[in-house]
């Protein structure tokens, strides 16, 4: 049972994690909440209060709303995409001006446009940690992709149609951790709004997998797919065509289908 | 966010670092899971349909921008979205200069609302205990004094702080803590059932 005498901070935990207090207050409490095991006990016990408060509000969204939640991912994906083509480091400009005060050795002046210079050069090694962080991303994404391709275990799997084109999507899989890597051949793009979708038949039931697009070469980058946890042996792959983010069950008959190797 | 929401969702942490790796099929499940959430809450502070969905389409956007932010460590998915949504949601309703309405929205009485909210969620795998757990919920909010109810409702649907409430109630500060605090104490105590095994 709880305790009955209040915590001193009691009034201030109530209203905190109703986002009651002005910033000033809320950083002062979380100040004393660091510190403060009771104080923590308290405060996440108000939480599934405040948590239970806005399950209760669930209401069922309009229909519209989760192609238009998608969509607006994808922008953002999209912007992420420009930005990191864009988001080069200026070093020219920055080494022409620092010549340039060599040679004029005026030293209040220096001094200024040094100062000047850092900020530009603070925005630089931001973006440059920025880049930093991608590629350790990248590289981490690669080395991956690498073990399941080197991986002693490794399987080959060949997920395909029977028509013409011959569309055909590859698994490189390592059963071991329980990962695979997807690419496809002639598989033209989805039309618009929609998108592939890998599936995993486990015990004849499909799982959802992950849903991707082909360019107009009809291939895709690799991609990374985790087999799906837990019991049931796993006998094939499909891929449907399905609406943008994917379904939790099939909507169309898979046109590709797979038997996994053992 | 609840318990309620963490256990009918196991892959809570999954669903983090998917959508931390930016894989992009995270999202609809995402919002499959907690879409009617979020929609609900925004709903609640803007009050108006068009609003609620803009502030659900600008949370999702936010949380991919944002995704490295997510610390499971800290607290749950759930609640995670949830604290973008209603800072967007009262972003929205401010930017709108319609802050006295919000303030007055937030005291509509929750036990006025729609009969039967359980059944807002038509066509979901509401789980019984679920939605005994909302309308206890309900039962609780229902059962506060009305100052009770309104200081808490002002607070977290209206977004204002305690000074602001003690203004606008023309009531002592210290009144509008101790109604928080009461508030909220009574309400803990009617979902203790609920929260026990998680108090450990």
């Amino acid at each position: 049972m709880a305790e009955h005498r209040p915590h001193p901070l009691a009034d201030e935990a109530a209203a905190y994690v109703l986002g009651a207090l002005s910033a000033e207050e809320a950083a002062q409490f979380e100040a004393a909440l660091a510190g403060d095991a009771a104080l923590q006990g308290e405060v996440a016990r108000l939480q599934a209060v405040t948590a239970d408060l806005v399950d209760a509000m669930s209401a069922a969204p309009p229909p519209g709303l989760r192609g238009r939640v998608i969509d607006r991912v994808r922008d953002e994906v999209q912007r992420d995409a420009e930005l990191a083509v864009t988001r080069r480091p200026r070093l020219g400009p920055i080494l022409a001006i620092a010549a340039g005060l060599a040679v004029v050795g005026v030293l209040g002046f220096a001094w200024l446009t040094i100062r000047r210079e850092n900020a530009a050069l603070s925005g630089s090694v931001a973006a440059l940690e920025a880049q930093l962080e991608q590629a350790r991303t990248d590289l981490a994404d690669n080395q991956e992709l690498l073990d399941v391709l080197l991986a002693p275990e490794m399987r080959i799997d060949l997920v395909e149609s029977t028509g013409e084109a011959r569309p055909v999507l590859r698994l490189f899989r390592d059963p071991q951790r329980r990962i695979a890597i997807a690419m496809t051949q002639n598989l033209p793009p989805a039309p618009d709004g929609r998108t592939y979708q890998l599936w995993f038949i486990r015990d004849g039931v499909p799982v959802p997998s992950v849903t991707f697009n082909t360019a107009s070469d009809g291939r895709v980058a690799p991609i990374r797919v985790e087999l799906p946890a837990g019991d049931g042996e796993i006998t094939h792959a499909a891929v449907t065509e399905e609406p943008s983010g994917g379904s939790a069950q099939p909507t169309t008959t898979p046109f590709l289908v797979g038997e996994l190797t053992r | 966010m609840s318990d309620a929401v963490d256990q009918a969702n196991p892959g809570d942490r999954e669903l983090g670092r998917r959508l931390q790796r930016r894989d992009e099929s995270v999202v609809a499940i995402l919002y499959d899971r907690f879409g009617p959430l979020l929609y609900g809450l925004a709903l609640r502070i803007t009050g108006e349909p068009p609003d609620a969905e803009d502030v659900v389409i600008e949370a999702f956007a936010q949380a991919w921008r944002d995704a490295r932010r997510f610390d499971p460590a800290r607290g749950s998915l759930a609640s995670w979205l949830v604290t973008i949504a209603r800072s967007r949601a009262l972003d929205a309703v401010r930017a709108r200069g319609r802050r006295l309405r919000l303030a007055d929205r937030a005291t509509e009485a929750v036990s006025d609302t729609p009969p039967g909210m359980g059944d807002r969620l038509p066509g979901t795998e509401e789980r019984a205990e679920g939605r005994e757990r909302r309308t206890v919920v309900r039962e609780a909010l229902a059962n506060l004094s009305d100052v009770q109810r309104e200081a808490i409702e002002l607070a977290y649907f209206g977004g204002l702080s305690q000074s602001e409430i003690a203004d606008r109630l023309q009531q002592p500060l210290g009144t509008i803590k101790t109604r928080v605090r009461l508030g909220m104490s009574r309400l803990r105590e009617a979902l203790l059932p609920y929260h026990e095994p998680a108090d450990g």
